[in-house]
Parts: structure tokens; sequence; C-alpha cells
């Protein structure tokens, strides 16, 4: 590890637009009082059309609430689209997760890391 | 008063004199029934009496959230509620993002009442609310209706629910399409049609009060614990993150489940694969508000051949198991097929199941090429599948016969046709199995709302290793999975309704029912009780999902339903699985009733809530109008189908 | 396990959801000797796919808690398979899930 830690997005492709990232952005901001994604530090960004999902992150790293290091934005994170490391592990993150979803088609909605089973690669001449 | 978890208002449009208002939420009601599903029948039972047929003026549409709408647990759940055309509630949930924006811009419900003039369509930007002219959006399909109106009121974010063709054209079971290809609500888009309301936009800026947030996080940890790969006591969880329900087709296949050709077989091979789907078709996630799940919501795209550049966002296995249906092995034509529905917001059950019907009886003889415009109908034919739909769609030729639903379609056509309709209470099957499965077929029979297995779904308790010792459950569990024994059918039936009827107005997603969820309703309670403030014990908190459904049955009693329409095809009750060498239902089926409505405190022979059992609820309101409409008197055993 | 006795028998395999993620297949056809039981299947899918039986029989757990075999057979009612002495038969159509 080196360089500063912060959050970062492994690919936009990751994002499924569930907003959890904003909502419990925005709990944390409201002291617990309630959700309300409009005054969050994170905003996903959805095109017109419905082809992708962009989180924009305008974090200032004093989250309040964070659980085994993550902060809640993380934490709560389905896919794991959202990550919280330095430049150097996200690079490397980055590579594994492109070769994983080039074998295993399933890695175009987690990574492969947040994945707890064995896998391996799909014989697609079989299917 | 100040609330936390409810908005405390609710929005009235009046369509007919462009009135638009706001009122206090009743808190009566609120506490009585939670709020989305429960609070929509509560308002409609009150507002929509059994003198205002489903096309009068007087009918309406109801638009429900709920009190946990807007935080994580409520997934952007909307219920919609209105009277069906065949007087018994269109009712269903649907998901996506379109319910939360509802709760931040301050509304618990949207209530739209009587007909406009003219095609129009309603913004709701926090307070702003208004109706505009939809002449633009009239005779466009819901994918269009949304990117016009994105575009015309430049927010990216709005989100947008729909008529499509189908119920601009009043198809029997329409349903209203919202962003992100999730639609909800058989004969909601019918009535919406009927209204002229070509879309209802939302976007909110407000907050969701919390009333007690420390709690509320701690039980939502709890709650999310169920759903973590790493530790997660359910079956279904690591399979459904990624699938969802498109990892059934299999366990169909093998239960003997599927209905394939119209349910003549309960076995389809090649099965379309689940594997193929996701290598060939999925490109990456899109959720629901808050979704736990990594990807139990997929976005899709064909990307070469006959049907390139059809994409859009899917988690229902629904549209693959229109292959078994009408007998089709192609992914491409059935993702056509959901797309053609998306954009009609067309049922695809009415579709596939009529099409299926109709398949059935041309190669029965009963009809010919005089009936369908020429067309040969066979089982297996994709084009002759694709075609039907979308005459369906247009109300063109033997499709205006379809377009009435399966089973007014059969009354028409007649000759013995009636008996190849699979429909419950006039509405077409939704691709539940039954002679493998009691607990499903009592379950679709006694529904408030036509076939429809959110209300009971999931059909099992968790697995009974895993249940904690010394719970006391409503049902026995392990009878629970016998699943071709009526034994305790009853009881357990009764829980599945009680306790989904309180998910569903918390609201919450049916999906998310995992492992210990659906028999411990502890967190749920935590939940509810944290995010509003209010102080109810669990004996209170389940009283209110038995409260919701006793409300629901005195609805559907008032229109006229009886015990004799509680019931399922007769194929089901008559013919085996001959694949499976599984038996029919035979009278099963009645001795399951019986036993429920006994569980229930409903008349045996009429399926009427007994006053009694009203009295013990509180709705001393329904017992009041029974009264005066002398409903007890009655003896008739009704008959709707 | 291979006495002069033995005759193989045929079993045909589904793999669904996350099984076929562990498997990189959807469906095979597997020889066993006879007898066999889903405790010998079992042992062929760990040879093939490491890490395969812990998911289905995890140590020192509760064997098929959070997965399940599906066993189809001449044409009679499926039946969930919930001991791994559970005999097979030639012509099984096993589902993995």
């Amino acid at each position: 590890m080196s360089g500063l830690i912060k959050i970062a997005v492994v690919s936009n492709d990751l994002c499924s637009g569930c907003r959890g990232c904003e909502t419990w952005c925005s709990f944390v901001l409201a002291k617990g009082q309630g959700f309300r994604p409009e005054e969050s530090r994170i905003h996903i960004e959805t095109d017109p059309q419905g082809v992708l999902n962009i989180p924009h992150i305008n974090c200032l790293e004093e989250c309040q609430l964070k659980h085994d290091g993550d902060p809640i934005c993380v934490e709560m994170c389905p896919t794991g689209c959202l990550i919280y490391t330095d430049d150097e592990d996200l690079e490397s993150k980055r590579a594994l997760w492109e070769q994983a979803r080039q074998d295993q088609p399933l890695f175009r909605l987690i990574v492969p890391w947040k994945y707890p089973y064995p896998w391996r690669p799909l014989k697609r001449d079989e299917l | 008063m100040t609330w936390h978890g409810w908005a405390g208002r609710v929005l009235r449009v009046d369509l007919a004199t462009g009135r638009i208002s706001t009122e206090e939420l009743s808190y009566q009601k609120a506490r009585d029934f939670i709020g989305c599903r429960g609070l929509n029948v509560a308002y409609l039972y009150d507002e929509v009496g059994p003198e205002v047929g489903p096309f009068d003026q007087g009918n309406k549409l109801i638009f429900g959230a709920g009190p946990l709408e807007g935080t994580p647990i409520g997934m952007g759940r909307v219920s919609v509620l209105t009277k069906h055309p065949n007087r018994f509630l269109g009712e269903g949930g649907a998901g996506g993002h379109w319910s939360a924006e509802l709760k931040f811009a301050g509304y618990d419900l949207l209530i739209v009442e009587n007909k406009a003039e003219r095609p129009v369509w309603l913004l709701i930007v926090d307070d702003k609310v208004e109706l505009r002219d939809a002449s633009h959006l009239w005779g466009r399909d819901t994918k269009e209706k949304h990117a016009i109106i994105r575009e015309e009121t430049g927010i990216a974010g709005i989100h947008v629910a729909s008529v499509g063709m189908a119920g601009e054209n009043k198809v029997a079971n329409a349903k209203v399409q919202f962003t992100l290809d999730h639609s909800g609500g058989k004969g909601c888009g019918t009535i919406m049609g009927d209204k002229k309301l070509a879309a209802v936009a939302v976007k909110g800026s407000g907050m969701v009060s919390v009333a007690h947030g420390d709690r509320f996080l701690a039980a939502y940890r709890n709650f999310h614990k169920t759903f973590d790969l790493n530790t997660t006591r359910d079956a279904f969880v690591p399979s459904w993150s990624f699938n969802s329900a498109n990892m059934l087709l299999e366990l169909f296949n093998e239960n003997g489940w599927v209905h394939a050709h119209n349910a003549q077989m309960g076995l389809f091979e090649p099965m379309l694969n689940d594997v193929e789907y996701m290598d060939k078709y999925v490109v990456r996630p899109e959720s629901s508000f808050c979704c736990p799940l990594p990807a139990c919501g997929r976005r899709y795209e064909i990307k070469e051949g006959l049907f390139a550049g059809i994409a859009g966002d899917e988690r229902e296995v629904g549209f693959a198991q229109a292959a078994p249906i009408v007998g089709i092995h192609s992914y491409p034509h059935v993702i056509k097929f959901r797309d053609m529905c998306n954009r009609a917001g067309l049922d695809e059950d009415q579709a596939m199941y009529s099409i299926a019907w109709a398949m059935e009886c041309y190669e029965r003889g009963i009809i010919n090429r005089s009936d369908t415009d020429g067309m040969e109908l066979r089982f297996g034919d994709a084009d002759a599948f694709l075609t039907m739909v979308d005459k369906i769609i247009h109300r063109e030729g033997f499709g205006d016969i379809l377009a009435l639903g399966v089973a007014e379609a059969a009354k028409r056509i007649g000759k013995g046709s009636e008996r190849f309709a699979l429909s419950i209470k006039g509405k077409e099957l939704e691709r539940m199995p039954q002679r493998n499965g009691y607990q499903m077929a009592l379950g679709l029979a006694v529904s408030e709302g036509g076939p429809d297995h959110t209300r009971w779904y999931p059909p099992y308790p968790p697995n009974p290793k895993t249940i904690p010792e010394g719970m006391d459950l409503p049902f026995d569990p392990f009878k629970a999975f016998q699943t071709r024994s009526p034994d305790d059918k009853g009881r357990l039936v009764r829980w599945l309704y009680d306790s989904r009827a309180i998910v569903e107005s918390l609201p919450s997603c049916v999906y998310m029912i995992r492992a210990l969820l659906g028999i411990d309703f502890r967190p749920w309670l935590e939940l509810f009780n944290s995010c509003t403030g209010e102080n109810g014990d669990l004996d209170d908190f389940i009283r209110k999902g038995t409260r919701i459904v006793n409300l629901e049955r005195a609805y559907i009693v008032r229109e006229g339903f009886r015990r004799k329409d509680d019931t399922i095809p007769r194929r089901m009750l008559e013919e085996p699985v001959k694949e499976h060498n599984i038996p029919p239902i035979g009278d099963n089926l009645e001795l399951m009733k019986d036993d429920y409505y006994q569980v229930r405190g409903w008349d045996n022979a009429t399926a009427i809530p007994k006053e009694e059992t009203l009295r013990g609820l509180g709705l001393s309101n329904v017992v009041e109008d029974f009264k005066r409409r002398g409903i007890w008197e009655t003896t008739e055993e009704g008959g709707h189908e | 396990m291979n006495s002069p006795q033995a005759a193989p028998i045929h079993v045909f395999v589904k793999y669904v959801g996350r099984i076929a993620v562990m498997t990189g297949r959807v469906r095979e056809s597997i020889s066993l000797d006879e007898p066999a039981n889903a405790d010998h299947l079992l042992d062929v899918m760990e040879q093939r796919y490491p890490g395969f039986r812990p998911v289905f029989d995890p140590p020192g757990g509760v064997f098929n808690l959070t997965t399940a075999i599906i066993c189809r057979r001449g044409g009679q009612p499926s039946f969930s398979i919930v001991d791994p002495q559970e005999p097979l038969k030639d012509g099984d159509v096993l589902t993995f899930w």
C-alpha cells in the first residue's frame, strides 16, 4: 500500500445504480435523522437512455460511520464497484477484475474478490 | 403531528377538473394498515364501493409508497391499486426508484380520481405538481414516453410511471410501466389508459425522517447480513444474487413445475439455459433503490442477429418462462417478447397464456385459420407468437379477442375451449406450479388480486434444520415441505399471506424474505418501530398483516366474490403431470380451502369473514358496511368467472 | 471401488446458478461404479472441481443446508437428496443448485 487512501470506483460498468452509497452517505450527513440522497457526497449520474450509471464522488474522507475500516458507502455497495484503497492497489484490482470478467460472465456483476465461492472460467464451447 | 417514516401527506389529483390537492394522511389508517399495499386498500375500500364500475368516473387509481420507502429497506417498491376490470383488486407491486422519489417529494400516496377528457400527464417535483397536456405522448411506447419527459423536464434523475399502447387500448390486464422496465398492477394500466393519464413523473429532494437513527442502522445491518454471500443461511441467496429468478428455469423443469404447451406438459427440453443467457446477453447490474443484492436486476442487450439492438433491464424469469408455455427455444425471441411487453405495458402472462390457449385450441381443431386471421397457430412457432403479441397490443383481428383476457376470449369462442383457458378469477395464471406444490395451489386460489404469487412468496419456510429450537411457529415447518399433501396448508398459507402483506406494506421486496426473515418478524418490527417511532409489539405487528388481508377479502366479498371463485383451472384439478407422474389435485383443493377459511375465521360456505373476525381486527367500519348492505344475509355462492 | 463385479452406471448432471460458475459448464454425463450413492458422486465432483464438496457438504456442517440436489428418476416425481448415502441409479438426472 502506498499513497493516499480514498474512495474510488473500480469501473462504472459495475455500478448497479442502486444509490445505496448516496442514500447511506446522506444518513451520515444528516447525523442519523433520516435519508436524503439529494444531500450526499456521492451522486449517481444516470444516462438518459438508462445505459450507464456513473458515480461522482465528492468526499472529504471524514466519514463518521466506518465498518472494518470502510466508510459506509463502500460497506453498502453490493457489487464492489466502490472501493476504499490507494492508487496502486486500485490499479492491480482493476486488472484482476478485467481478466476475471473475460473468463467468467458472472464478474460483469461483481468484483471477484467479493465473491466467496470457488469459480472456473466458462467453457463457452459447451453451452 | 410529527411524522417519522411516513411523509404524512396524500396527494390527490382530479383529472376531470384538474384540481390538485394535498391532505394529511390519516394516522389511524397509517397505524392500522402501515402503508403502500395496506394503505392503498384502506383508501380504496372507503372511496370506491361496489356501485362504481371499473370504467366509471368514480374508479380510482392509487399509487402507494410506505413508511420505510425512501430508506434502504424500501427498495423503491410501489403498490398500484384500482378496481380491476373483473372487479377484484387490480393490485401490483413494482420496484425501481419511482416510489422512493415520491417519498422524497413528500407524499405517501397519490390518488388519481375521475377521467381526463384529453390525454394528460402529471409532473411532481416536490411541492410543484402540475397536469400537462400529453397529446405528444399518447400513442408512444413507454420508453419513448420516459425519454420525452426527461428531455422536456431536463431532469436526468426523474422517474416515470407510464401507460403503453396496451393500456391506451384498454387491453384487459395492462400494467403500469416504470422506469428501468419495472412494471406492476395488472389492470391498473387499463384503468390508467381509460382515465387518459399517460404518465406520472416524479422527482423529490426532501428527507425521509427516521425516529431512532442508531437503532435503525443496527437493525439494517442485522437485516443486511442475511444477504452476505459469506455467511448466508439461505440456499437461494447465492444464485439469486446474480441470476435472479432465471435460476428457476431448470428447477421448475426438473420438478415438473413448468407449464409447457399451455401446461399440457411438465417437462420442456432443451430448457433455455440461465448461463447462456448470462454469457450472451447480460452486460451489467442494474438495481432497484438500495437493493442489497449485487445483481438481482441486470441490463441485457442483444448484440447481433435479427433482434440486434434490443436492450433493457430485467430481474424476472417471466419472459424466459414464456418459452415452454408457447413452446419456443430461442432467447432472442423471448427477449423480443419481453421488450414488446415493456414498451406496450402489456401483461406478459395475459399474452403468453392467451396465445398458448389459442395454440392448443388450434391444434385441437376448435379454432382454425378463419378465426386467426389466416395464421397457423401452433406451439413452437416463435414468429407466429410474436405476431399475435403485436395483434393483442393493437387489438387487431384475432388479437382483439385475446386482448379481452383468456377467460373472456374462451367464452366468446365457446365450443369447449373454456376448459383450456388457464385463469383464476378471470385473470391468466402467472407461471406458478400447483399440482406439485399444494400450498401454491391454495395460495393462488384464495388470492384477492387474481393469481399473484407475490402475496405468499416465497412459498416455503426456511430449511427446518435452521429454525432455532423453541421458536413458536403458526404452522408445522416439516409439513410445509410435503408439497403433495393437503395437511396443514391452511395455517401455512395464512401465515404466508399475513406476513407478506406486512412486507409489501412497509414496503420491502418479497425477494428479501430469506432465511429466518420469512418466519421471524422481530427484525422487520424493529426496522418499522425504529424508523417510525411506533412502539407496538410483535402480536400487534402481525395483526396488521391479518387486518390488511381481511380488508382485501372484504373488498372482493362486497364486489360479489364468494368461495366458488376461489379456485384454480380445471387442468390442475383433473389432469396429471404425465412426465413426472404427478396426480391432479382433485378434491384436495376444497379440503385445503375448508382448512384455510377455518383458520381465518371466515364462513366456510361463502368465504365471507365473520363478524367477530372483523371486530377482533378493529374493522368495525366493515361490519357496519356489511350490515347496511345485507352481505351476511346473502347465501348465494357467487360466480364471477 | 473397482471390484470385478462393478458395472458402470451413467447419470446426467445439470448445474444451475452459482454451481455452474463453480464448474464452468452447465451439464455433463458422469459414469459411476455400481453401487453408487450421492457421496460417491461428490467424490468425483471434488476431483474434477476442487472446492465442490465443501459447498454441499461443509466439514462439521449440515449436508445440503444452503444447496440442493434434485433427482429425477424414471418419470417419477422428483425428490431432493437429503442424505449423502442416497443410492443413485442408472439414468438419474441430477440437478445441482
